[in-house]
């Protein structure tokens, strides 16, 4: 068998895997849960019905949106806690000695499960944007979708899977780095922290536009009312920093663990 | 083939943990690997399955090695080190289907083969976290054996296991020695160790210090001597050739010598003016080769 089958077969098998444990069963009735309360807190604490006109299946999404990816980092939390668990969990149950003395290399081993937990992350991502479409239309009562208003929320869908594809690579390579799940989520949380912190550069470095949490707000802003974003930073900035700031962040860290990795001993 | 590991060495900082470690394990041999704790047999293990790599030295299966062809090598090898590790949400049917996603081995067909064999294709869809030690001890046995490897590598693979499936993991250690794979074994049970192998390798501190062939008679034995002035005796047989060493204790004498020198020790004692008693031969074991080892006695027998 050529490595490149043996590869697909890695991502295959860590894929599976990550599907048979119980994380994305759990994963999946918590964002159902968890839009559902929003949803309700928008209705029943915002009154959000006497003030928007609900004239389409897609009109309640830029305020689902923001209720619960601007307002709240649930979603990315949950990204967080997939990574670190689907990344550490080998070395905290001793899977890992498994893992690595199967005929593949250290590299594809790491880049296998890497592969699998974005694929994850996407997945839960896709489930979380059509969720919200979902409850829109029907809290809106109407399954009518004008292509004005698809087209905008399909690109919106598409820089929010960016996002939270770089963050679970980012993630995973901060998870890389430990040896058990506490670690890697202290890692995740301090990875976090930083690059909050970072984004308090001074402007004149002329880092920002490739400042990760700079761009939290960026996927979801073009449906988003103007009068939301005032204070907003990287909103305007164009695609391509935005999509070199998603790539490059997470793939230093990710590279620096991996590096790592392939050195040391297996003693877990 | 053969499963050669020649002059492997491997430190941490300034501790050294494994030292010239040279072995070779051929097709169809069971090899048992036996030391104190902490002697290097799990590192040992490891840096054979590609978990830890070796400072200096190589490790190959025929031409193909370790540290040139990892990938080629690993698919020829077996592994169960440090004990069984296993997801606990996950059940016995779930880690052979990763494992035989990972190894490339197709269908189902193999997994519930394996399963028969290792006796766990009944409790195949319980989840791991109720498993016994045993039953772990068998997936993993069932993990490392998936792929039908040359070489198996096995550390402590009888923890946990019962009477009965210490019976089966000998049938199954026979099957496999039948099918011509070759089995390198570690394990602090020395009668398992003793019944299972053709050849055991003794290691201490990081190096290899003997091998020995259980049921093979050793040119030198130990016999236990009761006589009418033991003081005496052991000058007398101290003064013996042939007499490799002798130790008192209960009312008789341990002595080592060389098997077709009792005649000559018998006639030494008489001629000197004691009286035999007894002159019995002790039946060697692993366990008795083991402690003239590792626990002391050694300076009869070396």
């Amino acid at each position: 068998m050529k490595g490149s089958s043996f590869f697909c077969d890695a991502i295959r098998a860590e894929f599976l895997k990550i599907w048979a444990m119980r994380f994305p069963r759990y994963s999946a009735a918590g964002l159902v849960a968890f839009v559902g309360l929003m949803t309700y807190e928008l209705f029943a604490g915002e009154h959000l019905a006497d003030h928007v006109h609900l004239t389409s299946a897609l009109t309640l999404v830029p305020y689902l949106s923001m209720a619960t990816w601007g307002d709240m980092f649930v979603i990315p939390l949950y990204i967080m806690g997939l990574a670190t668990y689907c990344m550490t969990v080998d070395s905290q149950y001793g899977m890992i000695r498994v893992g690595c003395a199967q005929p593949l290399s250290r590299v594809s081993y790491i880049a296998a499960k890497s592969l699998a937990i974005l694929l994850h992350s996407a997945l839960f991502t896709s489930a979380y944007f059509l969720l919200l479409v979902a409850v829109s239309a029907v809290a809106g009562g109407s399954l009518r979708m004008p292509l004005a208003e698809v087209l905008p929320i399909v690109f919106v869908y598409l820089r929010l899977l960016v996002f939270c594809v770089s963050f679970a690579w980012l993630i995973a390579g901060a998870a890389l780095f430990r040896r058990t799940l506490l670690e890697s989520f202290v890692s995740a949380i301090l990875v976090i922290v930083a690059l909050i912190w970072i984004n308090m550069m001074p402007m004149r470095f002329g880092f920002n536009p490739y400042l990760f949490f700079r761009y939290f707000l960026y996927p979801i802003s073009p449906i988003l009312r103007k009068e939301w974003l005032s204070d907003y930073p990287n909103i305007g900035n164009p695609m391509w920093q935005y999509l070199v700031t998603m790539v490059a962040t997470p793939a230093i860290v990710w590279s620096l663990a991996l590096a790592r990795f392939i050195r040391r001993d297996i003693t877990e | 083939m053969t499963l050669t590991i020649a002059n492997v060495c491997k430190g941490y900082s300034q501790r050294t943990i494994l030292e010239d470690v040279s072995l070779s394990i051929r097709s169809g041999e069971v090899v048992g690997f036996v030391g104190p704790n902490g002697a290097g047999k799990s590192t040992t293990m490891k840096v054979v399955m590609g978990l830890v790599r070796a400072d200096s030295g190589n490790i190959a299966v025929d031409e193909t090695s370790l540290a040139i062809s990892k990938v080629e090598f690993l698919r020829r090898i077996g592994g169960l080190v440090d004990g069984p590790s296993m997801y606990p949400t996950l059940n016995a049917n779930q880690h052979l289907e990763y494992v035989a996603r990972m190894r490339g081995v197709q269908g189902s067909a193999r997994i519930q083969e394996v399963l028969e064999l290792v006796g766990l294709s009944e409790k195949s869809t319980k989840p791991v976290s109720r498993f016994s030690m045993g039953m772990k001890q068998r997936l993993g046995i069932a993990m490392a054996i998936l792929h039908s490897p040359d070489f198996l590598i096995m550390d402590e693979p009888t923890n946990g296991l019962d009477p009965a499936a210490m019976v089966e993991f000998r049938e199954l250690i026979g099957t496999l020695q039948a099918s011509r794979v070759g089995v390198l074994i570690s394990s602090h049970v020395l009668s398992e160790i003793e019944r299972l192998c053709d050849r055991v390798v003794f290691i201490r501190g990081g190096r290899i210090v003997r091998e020995i062939y259980p049921g093979q008679a050793d040119a030198a034995a130990l016999f236990l001597v009761r006589t009418t002035d033991d003081p005496l005796a052991t000058t007398l047989l101290l003064a013996c050739a042939a007499v490799r060493g002798v130790s008192e204790g209960d009312g008789c004498l341990t002595v080592g010598i060389d098997r077709d020198a009792v005649p000559e020790i018998s006639r030494s004692l008489i001629c000197g003016g004691v009286g035999i008693l007894e002159l019995t031969p002790m039946r060697r074991t692993l366990e008795s080769d083991y402690l003239q080892e590792f626990a002391g006695a050694k300076e009869l027998l070396s």
